[in-house]
């Protein structure tokens, strides 16, 4: 059932250099030319923070200590996950030069993306160690589970990729209607504010969505919070659930992408 | 080292707007197909009962019209499509020079794009440094080497593609056209490589329009017309 899917990522680990290098130039060649390269990135998101978090900070009541490092972390994270959503939806269809002229594995495509914006992630994350110097930030112990908070983050959002990649090359109209939820998410996802804002019994609503677990099992842990256990729970079981769908559909469409692009 | 083809039949979809769009897709399965006129997909059948048996030492020439299937067939032997009708069995390290230029990142250097190349072309990172100095040589592009691809005249780039993708040596090599490159001097020096490259692949597949090439290089001729094989010489 998944034996078709599996070749194919047993394959893109493999040829897992090639996205490496893939990922890494996808980032240059969009920096190229300027002296500074990449880090545009960090300075970017340095200004978005500067501009919103005062302002989100003053207009919500918070204390802008506390305040900032969560917005920052908030806005570093989801820029990962979405950044990421946004461009599964043209993974393949995007890369139909490559995938017309020679065998290659399909998840290559997706493991490229992931990569170029774990890249991206590093060089923003550049921002919350500036700001380890200058707020009040406790570390400790619990700062270990961004880790595999992140890996089971970015294990999700692989299937995610899978999914997204398929239905976006076979159905043309789903890429706005993908990123029309992404923009939707954003408002959902308690990155300008805070769950606890909310009443203790509306709560367990927020986690409906997904996302927010995601966001909070990689945010707690670099603020000094353990997450809550039944957060990982749920982060591990959308990975199950959400990995069989994508496998099983991988393994049928597998070899349909290429005439579909 | 072969290459076999059993009745091989290759379709493909095409998809109006109407089956490009989810949500028609979704409001035709809600309603129960009834307002749902036409659900066959027209489909072009670019390849039909392909029967071919390649063996180690074949130079095979594909001839045929534009869209008489040649570079689909040529896709169907590296891999890119699997054929929903018949069975193909491939023994044998496929390297496609479909486009020489694959991958070919223009303003990346010389340098770094013959590590990317070399990476399409399924080395690891040490076997390419091992090849740097080699292409580097044959390419005789000197310091131009150090500056972005985009600087260099078509000629050049063309000369880079050439050196990098010749650097291995395949053992069941698929071309799209006879590759010609550069000027009058190097043109000759790359004949000779190319010839040399061909003659020790395993198996050559290639297509060309050139009559007096392909009985020059070629032991075997597949006649393509309209999807389907008319004669083999």
């Amino acid at each position: 059932m998944f034996s078709n899917a599996i070749e194919d990522i047993k394959d893109a680990y493999h040829s897992r250099h090639l996205w490496l290098a893939l990922g890494w130039q996808d980032i240059r060649l969009r920096y190229r030319r300027s002296k500074i390269g990449p880090f545009w990135i960090t300075i970017s998101m340095a200004i978005t923070i500067a501009a919103m978090g005062p302002l989100y900070g003053m207009l919500f009541k918070n204390d802008l200590n506390t305040f900032i490092p969560r917005l920052t972390l908030g806005l570093i994270l989801w820029g990962y996950m979405s950044g990421m959503m946004n461009d599964f939806s043209d993974s393949f269809a995007g890369s139909a030069h490559y995938i017309r002229q020679m065998k290659l594995p399909m998840s290559l495509f997706i493991f490229r993306i992931m990569w170029r914006h774990t890249i991206i992630m590093a060089h923003n994350l550049v921002i919350f160690v500036i700001e380890l110097f200058l707020l009040p930030i406790q570390l400790n112990w619990h700062d270990l589970l961004f880790i595999p908070g992140i890996v089971l983050v970015a294990a999700n959002l692989f299937w995610i990729g899978v999914l997204a990649g398929i239905f976006c090359t076979r159905f043309r109209d789903m890429q706005p209607i993908v990123s029309n939820l992404i923009s939707l998410l954003f408002f959902v996802t308690p990155i300008l504010w805070n769950v606890d804002q909310l009443s203790p019994t509306k709560q367990h609503l927020i986690y409906l969505n997904p996302f927010t677990g995601f966001l909070e099992i990689t945010r707690q842990p670099l603020l000094g919070q353990f997450p809550a256990p039944w957060i990982w729970g749920f982060a591990i079981a959308t990975l199950v659930v959400g990995t069989i769908i994508a496998l099983a559909l991988f393994s049928r469409y597998k070899h349909r992408i290429a005439y579909w692009i | 080292m072969h290459i076999f083809f059993k009745d091989v039949t290759v379709r493909f979809p095409i998809y109006d707007a109407k089956q490009r769009s989810f949500r028609q897709t979704l409001l035709s399965a809600a309603t129960g197909g009834n307002i749902n006129h036409d659900s066959k997909i027209t489909m072009v059948e670019s390849l039909k009962g392909i029967n071919l048996d390649i063996r180690k030492g074949d130079r095979v020439a594909l001839i045929g019209h534009n869209g008489s299937g040649k570079t689909t067939l040529l896709r169907v032997m590296a891999g890119v499509y699997k054929p929903d009708i018949g069975h193909v069995d491939i023994q044998g390290k496929v390297t496609s020079l479909l486009d020489s230029q694959l991958g070919m990142d223009p303003e990346a250097t010389g340098f770094e794009n013959m590590r990317l190349r070399g990476l399409f072309l399924g080395l690891k990172p040490n076997q390419i440094e091992g090849k740097i100095d080699e292409i580097a040589e044959f390419s005789e592009l000197g310091d131009f080497l150090n500056m972005p691809v985009r600087t260099y005249s078509s000629g050049m780039v063309l000369r880079l593609a050439f050196a990098i993708s010749t650097c291995i040596q395949p053992e069941i090599l698929l071309m799209d056209e006879w590759i010609s490159v550069g000027d009058e001097s190097f043109k000759h020096k790359a004949e000779k490589r190319l010839h040399e490259f061909v003659d020790n692949a395993g198996i050559l597949i290639f297509a060309s329009h050139d009559h007096e090439l392909t009985n020059r290089v070629c032991n075997k001729k597949i006649h393509l017309e309209h999807g389907k094989i008319i004669n083999i010489e």
